[in-house]
């Protein structure tokens, strides 16, 4: 029942704020409605037994009872982390954008908080069905936040975003409608006892892994990334790279792996070298933007990379390396996306050279952008550090040289972050305002708005408002208790990581049948990969 | 219990509208204006009448099977469609009247016709024997024929109304060429005498093979199969939007209903029909949405949409011979509902929208006004949604199911070529919702005028249908 307050909840505080006709009783309430469903979250984490692999709070009726699909929902421990960090985050985006938004402020609240009950389904779905529904789902509050109160090259953005994950979704389908006709039922449990022959693992693998790898997004699917990033307002990129990325990280431990893991055994190399690649790519990218919310959606791959490195090591370590750092990137980059678009909204531009100085202008907001930005270059102490060393050391011991690559990648994280600080909070500004590109009045941007600043004037901007500075609290005590509390975090999930996960990947007793079959692909991709843990089989 | 002979209470819905047609007919010539003012309402009533006997029928426990000695059957299929046509001609009327006004056109007898294309639709979906079935088929053609051209003064309508004659009576002749054919083969008329005629060993027969293939020609041509197409954008675009609405939903619904029907239980077609039909949906999904792809004009890419559409219900028949009869009627009348729901919806938007003499109905009329009127274009977006296939709207539903059968039974390459023209079809449809709420408006800052109160009912029952309709139970 509390799974489903917590879907309605939101559903209910987004019905009420587009119809209440004031914005301000849209703010209250949208506020007050996420702020209830945190609250009633909390719940999840007090009464989850840890010792229980299997869903709990299960909730059970039937929906289309034809075709024996139901609503169906529980917790274990890959998705309660997730849960949580959505509940927690969403008042916090909603606390921050008070003072960002001010056209359609109903329709944003609105499409906020149902964007938070359709990625609490997804996390909570335990039929397949459904679960697909929500996952599509989430795609229209998204598209239209993206598209309606974003930057001045939004509508590209935001169709680049819906046209990629729905590309991936498609074939998800197919591979969803194929393998729960195999099995005759889409409940997840049913489907996650039954195993599937090779070569059908494969093609359902991929089609699933697709879906997932596009929306995390794994290096050469991330086209739609820097895009949708840089042009969704800036509580829209909190919740993209701070919620619906991990949407992908999860898909990816709770459908691909269990679920086809033989496959998942045969692609773990690609996809780690992909992963590193990503790290790679992200890194240095990010190093070349001088649009900082550009470097940071750059950086937010890289580190997606390392997670999905993690979750492919197939240990206990890199996985919940993979689950912890999921839920600090979660919380640095959230924080990072907020004071960026507090930012944004100071001087109206995302030109790092048209900052510079900022620190002494507005002391609080520079120092809750140097907590986040420790955190996201994984200092010790810090919310990325723990899941970083973790997924780093384990995949060393899986695979040492990309791992090794990857190492230098997220060593360059360091650099381009403290960059980017330097340049905006410290010196002078190299440019004015007025010199950069007219980008607001040539594309009539929503957010576009004209800051005018006098030639050689010191910087001028406020600090933090009360509301920017409350929602930033949590943040920033967060980020320091994941830091230090990792157990915390990675206890209540170890039971189910270990058995839903990783007893999955151990090689099952093969019906003979399926025996010369797999010894036949085995040899195939032994010929044209590169050499493998032998004790797979 | 009941007193009167199944035959009188069965068909009630067709009595209902073919009688209210030639009432409506007299109406207008003997009570002249009043007559007039009237006939909307009365219309309405009918269908809204005629709606309830098909709810009370389908709430039956048995069905009365076949009556008139065969020559129809009311089973759960040819009522649910029943159901659907009535749903897009109540749609269209309520479209019209408002419509119809604005253009200063109304008469009397636009609602006649409109009733007698009902009653048209109605003998095909009920037809069991191929007299009733072609005898259906052109009494609806023929009404829907002078509705397209309805606005005789405008040269689009009238251009529309005789590409859509000139076509459709070729199209009639090639159905009837394959009647006669059969007819010569078999010696029989009525579906499941044939069915029984060709269990016996004759599906190869090269007459009823020529037969076959000019059924499909000629009813791919009136359900706007690629490539018997080229009239549909044509006449959808030019027809009055009610009017193409009701093109568009009802009639599809009865030619394909009875396309259905015919292939699945009076042909019964062995297997190598498969890729016949295959290539078919292949090439309806794939032309229709390329067309679509390119349109400036709303209301036209609805038209090339519709034609895709069609393809995506050619995907589930394509497995009719492999897949149990009910599935395949099952999945067919669900996305017919649905897509009825969207497109009529989509196309009484756009006559309401676009304004007087439909000048309005480009992408870039609309822009912004989705945060204008934010009722309108919410809905609007809803069928479009719906429209692209996205959860969860009837729209997913519907394909949900037809590609769910398709794969079910083997044909794995036709559903992904079908996923892949559903992603292509998002990106226009996407682009409504993005003129409606992103692009700002730039200079005219139009808000439309607030509809009246039957015209708004119509747009709710049409968006709230598409968000409800994958979860409710229904009786087929």
């Amino acid at each position: 029942m509390i799974l489903s307050i917590l879907i309605g909840l939101p559903v209910l505080g987004a019905a009420l704020a587009a119809l209440f006709p004031q914005e301000r009783a849209a703010k209250t309430i949208s506020l007050l409605a996420s702020a209830t469903t945190f609250i009633f979250s909390l719940l999840l984490y007090t009464r989850f037994d840890a010792a229980d692999a299997g869903f709990q709070f299960q909730q059970l009726f039937p929906l289309v009872p034809r075709f024996a699909i139901n609503y169906s929902l529980g917790v274990d421990g890959l998705s309660l982390w997730l849960i949580l960090l959505t509940t927690f985050l969403t008042p916090l985006v909603i606390l921050g954008s008070f003072s960002m938004v001010d056209q359609n402020v109903r329709g944003y609240y609105a499409c906020l908080l149902f964007l938070e009950a359709s990625v609490i389904g997804t996390l909570a779905a335990t039929d397949l069905f459904l679960f697909y529904l929500f996952w599509e789902l989430m795609l229209i509050p998204a598209f239209f936040l993206i598209g309606v109160w974003g930057g001045p090259n939004r509508v590209k953005g935001t169709i680049k975003f819906v046209l990629f994950t729905m590309a991936g979704s498609l074939l998800m389908l197919v591979a969803l409608i194929y393998v729960t006709h195999e099995v005759k039922s889409f409940d997840y449990s049913k489907i996650f006892d039954y195993s599937f022959p090779p070569d059908v693992q494969f093609w359902c693998f991929l089609a699933f892994a697709l879906a997932f790898l596009i929306k995390v997004p794994l290096f050469p699917f991330h086209a739609w990334l820097p895009d949708a990033y840089t042009e969704a307002p800036a509580g829209g990129t909190v919740m993209l790279s701070a919620v619906l990325v991990k949407l992908g990280a999860y898909g990816l431990l709770r459908f691909c792996i269990p679920l086809f893991p033989y496959a998942a055994r045969a692609f773990s190399h690609w996809i780690m070298l992909l992963a590193v690649a990503g790290v790679v790519h992200g890194a240095l990218m990010a190093t070349l933007q001088t649009d900082f919310k550009r470097l940071t959606a750059y950086s937010s791959l890289s580190h997606m990379g390392l997670i999905t490195l993690g979750i492919f090591t197939f240990s206990l370590p890199g996985l919940q390396g993979g689950v912890v750092q999921m839920i600090g990137h979660g919380v640095y980059m959230a924080g990072i996306f907020l004071l960026i678009g507090m930012l944004y909204q100071r001087r109206g531009s995302h030109e790092m050279d048209t900052y510079g100085g900022a620190a002494k202008a507005a002391p609080l907001l520079a120092a809750a952008m140097l907590w986040m930005v420790l955190s996201a270059a994984g200092l010790p102490g810090f919310a990325g550090f723990v899941g970083e060393i973790l997924i780093l050391t384990s995949a060393y011991k899986a695979w040492a040289l990309p791992a090794l690559v990857a190492i230098a990648g997220f060593m360059l994280s360091a650099w381009y972050l403290f960059n980017f600080y330097g340049k905006v909070f410290f010196g002078q500004a190299r440019l004015n305002h007025e010199d950069t590109k007219p980008f607001d009045k040539a594309q009539g941007g929503a957010q576009g708005k004209t800051n005018p600043q006098k030639e050689g004037a010191p910087p001028k901007m406020p600090d933090l408002s009360w509301a920017e500075g409350l929602a930033l609290l949590p943040l920033v005590l967060a980020a320091l208790w994941i830091g230090l509390t990792p157990n915390f975090f990675m206890d209540p999930i170890e039971k189910s990581l270990d058995l839903k996960v990783i007893e999955k990947l151990k090689p099952q007793p093969v019906m003979m049948d399926f025996a010369a079959q797999q010894r036949r692909l085995q040899d195939e991709m032994e010929s044209n990969r590169q050499p493998r843990q032998k004790n797979n089989h | 219990m009941n007193t009167f002979p199944i035959e009188l209470t069965a068909l009630l819905p067709l009595w209902i509208v073919v009688g209210g047609a030639l009432a409506l007919l007299m109406l207008e010539a003997i009570l002249g204006e009043e007559g007039r003012k009237a006939a909307p309402v009365l219309a309405g009533t009918l269908l809204v009448l005629a709606a309830g006997c098909v709810f009370h029928l389908l709430s039956l426990k048995g069905m009365p099977g076949p009556l008139f000695h065969g020559a129809v059957v009311v089973d759960l299929y040819s009522l649910t469609l029943e159901g659907i046509c009535l749903l897009s001609a109540l749609l269209t009327c309520v479209f019209s009247a408002s419509y119809l006004r604005r253009e200063r056109a109304v008469t009397g007898e636009y609602y006649a016709l409109l009733l007698l294309a009902v009653s048209g639709m109605f003998t095909l979906v009920l037809a069991s024997d191929f007299l009733t079935f072609f005898v259906g088929l052109e009494l609806m053609s023929l009404a829907a024929y002078v509705l397209a051209g309805y606005l005789r003064v405008q040269e689009r309508s009238t251009e529309a109304a005789l590409k859509y004659f000139m076509l459709g009576v070729f199209a009639s002749g090639f159905l009837l060429y394959g009647i006669a054919l059969l007819y010569g083969a078999s010696g029989v008329l009525r579906f499941p005498d044939l069915r029984h005629f060709l269990e016996q060993g004759r599906y190869s027969s090269p007459l009823v093979e020529a037969a076959a293939a000019l059924l499909v020609v000629g009813l791919g041509f009136k359900a706007a199969l690629v490539p018997f197409h080229g009239w549909a954008p044509d006449v959808y675009d030019g027809a009055p939007a009610p009017v193409a609405a009701l093109l568009s939903t009802g009639v599809k619904t009865a030619a394909f209903g009875a396309f259905t029907r015919l292939f699945a239980e009076a042909f019964g077609l062995p297997g190598n029909w498969v890729p016949a039909f295959a290539v078919l949906a292949v090439l309806t999904m794939t032309l229709g949405n390329l067309g679509a792809l390119g349109q400036e004009s709303v209301k036209r890419m609805l038209a090339y949409s519709s034609v895709a559409h069609a393809g995506y219900l050619m995907v589930g028949l394509s497995a009719a011979s492999l897949a149990p009869t009910d599935d395949l009627e099952r999945a067919v009348a669900f996305y017919l509902l649905a897509y009825t729901l969207m497109t009529a919806g989509a196309f009484g938007w756009i006559a309401w929208a676009a304004g007087k003499g439909e000048t309005g109905i480009s992408f870039e009329d609309y822009r912004g006004l989705g945060l204008r009127s934010p009722w309108m274009g919410l809905m609007m977006a809803l069928y479009m949604f719906s429209l692209a296939g996205m959860t969860p709207t009837a729209g997913f539903f519907g394909k949900y199911y037809l590609f769910k059968l398709a794969l079910d039974h083997g044909l794995l390459g036709l559903v992904l070529v079908a996923v892949l023209n559903s992603f292509v079809s998002a990106y226009y449809y996407l682009r409504v919702v993005v003129s409606l709420y992103m692009k700002p408006a730039e200079g005219k800052e139009t808000v439309l005028p607030s509809p009246p109160l039957d015209l708004r009912v119509a747009f709710l029952l049409c968006g709230l249908g598409v968000l409800a309709a994958g979860f409710l139970k229904f009786p087929f």
